[in-house]
């Protein structure tokens, strides 16, 4: 596995459960904060998983909304916003355009009335006058992959090379995608942005029922990823996005320096961890910081830590971001190519929030925050089915 | 100097045909899929014909016999048939490339949309949150759980696709799914490309599905009028009133390494954003014609002899496509021949590109031009020098092929015969 080259980060911007701006959230990382709360969106007392990492915010007010739900919005806004912050003078055919998504949500407040007077049977007998014929003209545009992607297009002027990539690692996904446009001389910068929820009714009866994500009752009674008892993710969500341009393009205008790539293996749930390794094998540069992938069960925890030890050695130290943020999903390698960046500026590592008892084993989970004059670090993701991410983050 | 791109392997399952060969025979013949739809009751919808596989399905995608490290879900694939229908594709078209790479150097491009719960799934889930017409969670959290496996992210993850075609070929490259609607598989087709010229991979597997012909598709496209109320998928007709869904699965095996007898080579690649509407395209046809010229451009030296368009038998698309197509090639149009496979198949949507590629491969391979199924009264707002009623033979040195999604995304290659 090989990637397709290091790109400078102009500009940025994030919504996530531990807030908008990159500062705050890494004020609250080096805290050990969690955002780990009772289920924000709806009452999930009776789900498997009850607890969820929710954005406190809500999307402003947009004529888009007659298309786009609400993570979607998200991701426009911070791509509009990195964009402005950028600098990027390239415009038109010149500016390139790369969603990630995690994929497509049932949207049961449409579905319920359209279902109520159905009878179900296989056939989808009578739907149409039972209530299908009640769907608004525009419910298909919800369901349209692209719909953020195309939007925000028009609002940007954006007519370059661009994709939307899917799933759990979308956001690597985009990453590369965009890296592979710049350098090829297709684009002269791309905007790069990645949404997805897990906080989502359907999704959490998944990771809840399968014993992915956690059963905890209360936030407290979280068990932190690479601890010796951890049970289960907490379902998170978030939006992120990143101008990508060419390192002789950027000059002084670059905040950061990435490269991306992903894979996936055919595992029904989780990736295995030689994927994962595979990945940081191809990014790493004698990186001994790596956000891993905190899937929070000991049995694949260990795994993955062997895994990464066979890369980047048994001392390297081990971050999890998700410990506090929740997990990501297909946003996860936007929001680690930002905050990553964040940490190593200010030359400070977050802890593993919540964790007691590290599980033994090679690597060196972060217990406490500590100082870092490391100047790179890698960022790994992984989700179902058998998706794996990597980013690799370096500041001037 | 860029690494070239071959094509050593190309499969299909379409409505007309189990295989690429099967399929290309029928098309070739000019039939069309298209029929009203049987398998669910289609009284009332704007819409009630679709172009569905007919053949049996072994619906089993994903690999389920590595160590795991929890608990597997009971997955019921069979209702994935997004699945099925890629598997068979992927595994003709790597069964005729017979190439050999170390697994970290075969990357995988998919163009797939999100797996959708069957209608009976929807259902069940709705009544499991209660049956009314708001969504009762304290209900769904407990009720729901005998349904988990049925939205479990391997039967709806987009990326499931492409996931369980990288274990199933042992790839262990990059791995890309690309949800671009109608232009997805092509668009998938192109990071292929891309990712052979740059060294990211020395193989790929690339290409697309879709399987769209389920109630809430027709029910969603319909209402949003753009499927034809006639029934009819007639792509550049002076009657086309809109596209028909289809559903099925078309792969490629790429490759920097021409094997022992290369037919044909990817020579051009490009993607454009039209930035203008959510679902028209842009009436002045500027980002299909910078599409099209990007891919040209790339090609370098090369004599388009025939054009497989986008062609999805909606009034303005076609329109707009073809004026682009004539501006594109200019002088060279009256030695071009355009075809498009919509009518014969339907539209993918995911999987359309990638279709189309094949058609492409075709006519520089064999030199045979298909024909547009359905085309019998051309507009002369779409004029264009047609292949229409039976297909025509003739030599091609280099094909072009587009495909454009609502949104404004637009992906064209250029393939051509290898000398």
């Amino acid at each position: 596995m090989t990637h397709a080259g290091r790109m400078a980060v102009t500009g940025c911007s994030l919504r996530t459960p531990l807030g908008d701006d990159a500062a705050t959230v890494l004020r609250r990382l080096l805290a050990g904060e969690r955002a780990a709360a009772p289920n924000a969106h709806f009452d999930a007392s009776t789900y498997a998983c009850r607890l969820a990492a929710t954005i406190p915010s809500a999307p402003r007010p947009t004529k888009h909304r007659k298309f786009v739900k609400r993570m979607g919005l998200f991701g426009m806004e911070v791509g509009a916003e990195a964009l402005a912050r950028s600098g990027a003078p390239a415009k038109g055919a010149r500016l390139g355009l790369f969603c990630g998504y995690g994929g497509l949500r049932a949207h049961w407040d449409d579905l319920m009335p359209v279902l109520e007077r159905q009878t179900g049977d296989e056939r989808a007998t009578g739907a149409w006058g039972q209530g299908f014929s009640l769907l608004h003209p525009f419910w298909m545009l919800f369901h349209l992959s692209n719909n953020a992607h195309a939007l925000l297009s028009i609002d940007l002027g954006a007519k370059g090379d661009g994709t939307t990539t899917a799933g759990s690692n979308a956001g690597a996904q985009a990453l590369q995608a965009a890296i592979v446009a710049l350098a090829t001389d297709r684009v002269d910068a791309a905007l790069v942005f990645a949404y997805d929820s897990l906080v989502e009714p359907e999704t959490l009866l998944s990771l809840g029922t399968s014993g992915a994500a956690t059963a905890a009752a209360t936030p407290a009674a979280i068990v932190a990823p690479y601890d010796e008892r951890a049970a289960g993710i907490v379902p998170g969500e978030a939006a992120a996005a990143v101008v990508l341009e060419r390192p002789e393009d950027a000059g002084e205008r670059a905040i950061s320096f990435v490269s991306a790539a992903a894979t996936a293996d055919g595992a029904v749930d989780f990736p295995s961890p030689r994927a994962l390794a595979s990945l940081a094998s191809a990014l790493s540069a004698d990186d001994t910081i790596v956000d891993g992938a905190a899937l929070a069960s000991p049995t694949r925890d260990a795994a993955e830590r062997a895994a990464l030890a066979g890369v980047l050695g048994p001392s390297a130290t081990l971050l999890a971001l998700t410990a506090s943020t929740g997990h990501l999903g297909g946003a996860t390698a936007v929001v680690q190519a930002i905050l990553l960046a964040e940490a190593l500026r200010a030359g400070a590592l977050p802890p593993i929030a919540g964790l007691d008892r590290p599980a033994v084993g090679p690597l060196r989970p972060l217990v406490r925050a500590e100082e870092t004059r490391a100047r790179s670090a890698l960022g790994l993701s992984a989700g179902m089915p058998g998706l794996a991410g990597a980013v690799r983050v370096e500041v001037p | 100097m860029k690494r070239q791109v071959f094509v050593r392997g190309r499969g299909a399952i379409t409505p007309l045909g189990e295989t690429w060969p099967a399929s290309r025979d029928a098309l070739a013949e000019g039939r069309s899929a298209v029929e009203p739809v049987k398998h669910f009751d289609v009284e009332g919808y704007p819409s009630q014909v679709a172009a569905t596989v007919p053949f049996a399905l072994d619906a089993r995608g994903l690999r389920s016999d590595k160590p795991s490290y929890a608990p597997k879900p009971p997955l019921d694939e069979a209702e994935d048939r997004r699945l099925a229908l890629a598997r068979r594709a992927a595994d003709e078209a790597w069964a005729e490339a017979r190439v050999s790479a170390a697994p970290s150097r075969i990357g995988v491009f998919v163009g797939a949309e999100s797996g959708r719960a069957t209608y009976g799934t929807i259902f069940a889930l709705s009544r499991a949150a209660g049956g009314g017409a708001r969504f009762d969670h304290a209900r769904f959290g407990e009720d729901a759980r005998r349904l988990a496996t049925s939205v479990h992210a391997a039967a709806v993850s987009p990326a499931a696709v492409a996931s369980a075609l990288a274990a199933r070929i042992g790839a262990e490259g990059p791995v890309e799914t690309i949800s671009l609607a109608c232009a997805s598989g092509a668009a998938a087709i192109v990071s292929a490309t891309q990712a052979i010229r740059l060294g990211l991979c020395d193989v790929a597997l690339a290409g697309g599905v879709g399987a769209d012909v389920d109630p809430f598709m027709l029910v969603g496209f319909g209402l949003l009028g753009a499927l034809s109320a006639r029934g009819v998928s007639c792509p550049f007709d002076v009657r086309r009133d809109g596209f028909v869904v289809g559903e099925g699965a078309a792969f490629v095996v790429l490759a920097a390494d021409a094997g022992d007898a290369p037919r044909a080579e990817i020579r051009g690649a490009a993607r454009t954003l039209d930035a203008h509407h959510l679902t028209a395209p842009d009436p002045t046809g500027d980002g299909a014609e910078r599409a099209m010229r990007g891919a040209i451009e790339d090609a370098g030296h090369v004599k388009i002899g025939y054009v497989q368009a986008h062609g999805t038998s909606t009034q303005l698309n076609d329109a707009v496509e073809a004026a682009a197509i004539r501006r594109v090639l200019g002088d060279a149009l009256p030695d071009a021949h355009v075809g498009a496979v919509k009518g014969a198949v339907g539209h993918w949507i995911a999987g359309a590109g990638a279709i189309g590629f094949l058609c492409a491969l075709e006519a520089v391979e064999e030199g045979l031009c298909l024909p547009t199924a359905g085309l019998d009264a051309p507009d002369p707002a779409c004029a264009l020098p047609h292949v229409a009623g039976a297909a025509l033979r003739k030599p091609v040195e280099a094909a072009l092929v587009n495909a454009f999604a609502f949104g404004g995304a637009n992906a064209s290659l250029v393939v051509s015969r290898c000398a």
